[in-house]
């Protein structure tokens, strides 16, 4: 009978290590493409809005696309400054790496960072509202993309995240540790529908 | 016991394949607290509420819908019919095949299918090239198209012949150097940088001449692929990327390759109606039915209507033209490609020559002097190739000189191994203008007359390698609404400076472009390798190179081409991309020789071409597209 307690106790441990070591689960689906999670304070996202990268990927200009299909006021810059995000009504971030995005700006990796530290610095400093965006999915999910996104999140008050890039629950584990309100859409144009809810 | 262990272990079992499963991530709605002022964003409810009382969302999870029974896509079907290769192909990519009766390589795996397929149907290489030419502007859209042009060398069996069929495109009549804006880095490009497309007279011309098969044969598997479906991949959402500014200046350009502005995601099915009604035309109405009818006028319309500067005259003076290939030997092989309006033929040929003075293989592959004398050597015949090579309707070109054994001699003699080359000029040749554009025109009215490359083999040893282009990814970005195409804005190439020695920008001047389709022959005559590349300059450093590794280090095709390599960017930084699959050895001794390296920190960089190769060895047929950009080939 020890022996056989002994068996489930070690059964039990390896059933337990598979369950903590299993891959993430997709939520949302061809069938249900948006799931979101958390509450969230709509009046703190004051138009117009001011969209910018971090980490010259096409995602802010898909952004840009999303701002103008839903009619809210917003001023585009991927390269913005410290200076140019001042007195911003709300910060959108979207943010992905892209060597060839990088390069077609005429900027570095090291200059990509320093600028985004700059203006996250002056975001914290005016307290300005900030939406994470990370909309590239897996693709989006190198080492420089995850160090933008860093400096992003802990100023971030809402976060919208394509759910392939949350592949290893980066996205869903900081959302809960921290209690902010998550997106996450199945396709990149479900953004539409986020934000029509979030800035309409 | 016995039986309790079985269960246990059963159960256990079976909580391991639950936990390796499907498992769904509720952790994080399980935590979030509700704040005291909040309003709840719902995303798939009609109204977002509004009132002030918080509703805490956890998930907005929907009823699966009823299960549909959907029409098979037909990349899947396309799939199931792609032979295993033969067992000994050494590719360790996955980008190859091998097989005993003939092949194919291009930029997608699809596309080479496709034209397996239609070797397996009876048809010939000159059938199979021209199906994969139109799969691969349906699948690569960026790189090529029938708004774009290209070249072909064609090997015929029966004939023992090489030939070549240009079909570059052409300056509108209304072009004015120095006054047409050709400009394409403007945001979309300029749309007078717009020239008259190629592609569909010269395949279909190709076809006619040396093909077996009727347009409706080789387009039915294509248009099929464009309505049934074909999935996305990393390299299709990457070039929609890098044009997504230029592309979002065209509604319908851009709903054409993206969802509703949006990029999809990997794996999702794409279709192009509008394109298959497009090659159904094509099919049933020929060179006609696109240059010069309705459909024509359309295209026209729609062009000028967005500024361009193109006639319906200009379509249906377009002609695409059979040349000789030009060529030399290397180290006892004969090497065909294109000469005018390619810029890299010559380049290659002369690069050739120039290496043939050294005995690469005694200093082996992985070896900074090797590299040192095939950087110099490629950027050596570049420099001849960009500064005298372009139409040979307009101007008396020193090809024969440039590709020639004894300046090649002259050439070598500025390279000194293991010692850096200080300059490297072009020669000095002379140029003649022999026509001017108007006189040529008019006998033609008279008359009425971003890259990509693959290759084919069939069982009768016929050969094709061809290289088309848009010139830059998606070109001018600019489709006519209903076509489901771009068009290039290729005219760009050609210079608004009525001073320059070739390739000024006038009526009906054909666009010069780097491409540079290959077929090397063996000392009996016969082809041995067709190759090729694009990639700006890297389509003939690639594809130089490619034949290098073959002929001077004996690899077969698949190595030679997933071997390292580089691109003697040149200039005055004395630039090189070096793929850092290079020793250590090799990166440092070239930085030593002075050589500025880039991407040598990179297994592949994406400044040394993408080769589509093929060969056949001891009655076997091979072939072998590019990792660097996804490139794939099919066999039978």
């Amino acid at each position: 009978m020890h022996a056989m307690r002994k068996w489930i106790g070690v059964v039990v441990m390896a059933c337990a290590v598979s369950l903590h070591a299993g891959a993430y689960t997709m939520q949302t689906s061809k069938t249900n493409h948006i799931v979101n999670v958390g509450t969230i304070d709509k009046s703190l996202f004051q138009t117009p809005v001011f969209v910018t990268s971090f980490g010259q990927s096409t995602d802010g200009a898909m952004l840009q696309t999303v701002m103008k299909r839903i009619g809210v006021p917003f001023t585009y810059n991927p390269t913005a400054t410290d200076s140019e995000v001042a007195g911003a009504k709300t910060v959108v971030v979207a943010v992905g790496a892209s060597t060839k995005g990088l390069g077609a700006a005429g900027v570095s990796e090291s200059d990509e960072v320093s600028r985004a530290k700059a203006v996250m610095a002056r975001i914290q400093q005016d307290g300005i509202p900030v939406i994470f965006v990370h909309i590239g999915g897996e693709t989006r999910r190198g080492a420089l993309s995850d160090s933008l996104a860093d400096l992003v999140l802990p100023s971030a008050r809402y976060l919208v995240v394509k759910e392939d890039a949350n592949f290893d629950g980066k996205f869903t584990d900081y959302a809960r540790a921290s209690g902010k309100p998550i997106s996450l859409i199945f396709a990149t144009r479900d953004t539409i529908e986020v934000f029509t809810k979030l800035l309409k | 016991m016995k039986r309790m262990r079985t269960i246990v272990l059963a159960s256990a079992l079976a909580l391991l394949a639950v936990g390796c499963g499907k498992r769904v991530d509720t952790r994080v709605a399980e935590s979030v607290p509700a704040s005291p002022v909040t309003e709840t964003v719902v995303a798939q409810a009609q109204d977002a509420p509004e009132a002030e009382t918080p509703v805490p969302v956890q998930s907005t999870a929907e009823a699966p819908a009823p299960e549909q029974v959907e029409p098979p896509v037909q990349e899947d079907v396309l799939r199931k019919r792609m032979q295993p290769s033969l067992p000994f192909v050494t590719d360790a990519y996955g980008c190859g095949a091998a097989g005993m009766h003939g092949a194919a390589a291009s930029a997608s795996p699809l596309a080479s299918q496709i034209a397996v397929q239609i070797l397996e149907e009876g048809g010939n290489a000159v059938d199979a090239a021209v199906a994969m030419i139109y799969a691969v502007g349906l699948l690569e859209p960026a790189a090529s198209g029938i708004g774009g042009c290209g070249q072909m060398v064609v090997y015929l069996a029966d004939q023992d012949k090489y030939e070549t069929i240009e079909y570059m495109e052409k300056a509108p009549a209304a072009v004015v150097a120095g006054q047409t804006d050709t400009s394409t880095s403007s945001n979309p490009p300029s749309t007078q940088a717009i020239a008259i497309p190629g592609t569909v007279h010269g395949t279909l011309s190709a076809l006619e001449k040396w093909g077996t098969m009727t347009p409706e044969e080789v387009l039915a598997p294509v248009i099929a692929l464009a309505r049934g479906g074909f999935r996305v991949t990393d390299r299709w959402n990457a070039n929609i990327e890098g044009r997504y500014e230029n592309l979002s200046a065209y509604p319908y350009s851009m709903g054409l390759y993206t969802d509703d502005g949006f990029l999809y995601s990997e794996g999702d099915v794409v279709t192009n109606n509008d394109l298959a009604d497009t090659l159904e035309l094509i099919a049933r109405e020929g060179i006609k039915g696109f240059y010069d009818s309705e459909f024509t006028d359309k295209m026209v319309d729609y062009i000028r209507s967005q500024g361009g500067i193109v006639t319906h005259a200009d379509f249906a003076n377009y002609t695409s033209v059979v040349r000789k290939p030009i060529s030399t030997t290397y180290r006892g092989h004969r090497i065909y490609t294109v000469g005018g309006p390619s810029t890299g033929g010559a380049a290659l040929l002369e690069a050739l020559n120039i290496t043939e003075h050294f005995d690469l293989a005694s200093y082996g592959f992985d070896n900074p002097i090797t590299t040192q004398i095939k950087a110099e050597a490629f950027i050596l015949g570049q420099k001849d190739g960009r500064a005298y090579m372009g139409d040979p309707d307009y101007y008396h070109l020193p090809v024969d000189e440039i590709i020639s054994k004894e300046y090649g001699d002259k050439r070598a003699g500025l390279i000194s191994p293991g010692k850096k080359m200080r300059l490297a000029p072009a020669g000095r040749h002379r140029v003649t203008l022999t026509s001017t554009g108007e006189e040529a025109f008019a006998s033609m009215a008279v008359d009425q007359g971003g890259t990509t490359h693959m290759v084919v083999m069939d069982a009768k040893g016929n050969v094709v390698s061809t290289t088309n282009t848009n010139g830059i990814n998606f070109g001018s970005s600019l489709a006519v609404p209903g076509t489901g195409f771009v068009f290039n804005a290729h005219l760009a190439n050609l210079t608004n400076n009525p001073n320059n020695t070739v390739n000024v920008l006038m009526p009906g001047i054909r666009v010069c472009s780097t491409i540079c389709p290959t077929i090397v022959a063996g000392a009996d005559g016969r082809p041995e390798i067709a190759v090729g590349s694009p990639g700006n300059w890297c389509t003939a450093s690639a594809t130089y190179e490619t034949i290098v590794n073959c002929i001077d280090f004996g690899m077969d095709v698949a190595s030679a081409v997933n071997a390292p390599r580089s691109w003697n960017a040149g200039g005055s930084k004395d630039q090189i991309y070096l793929e850092g699959s290079y020793s250590p050895e090799t990166i440092k001794g070239m930085q030593d020789l002075g050589f500025n390296t880039l991407d040598s920190d990179l297994p592949w960089s994406s400044h040394v071409g993408s080769v589509s190769a093929a060969e056949i060895r001891g009655g076997v047929y091979y072939a072998v597209g590019d990792n660097r950009r996804h490139y794939g080939a099919s066999a039978y």
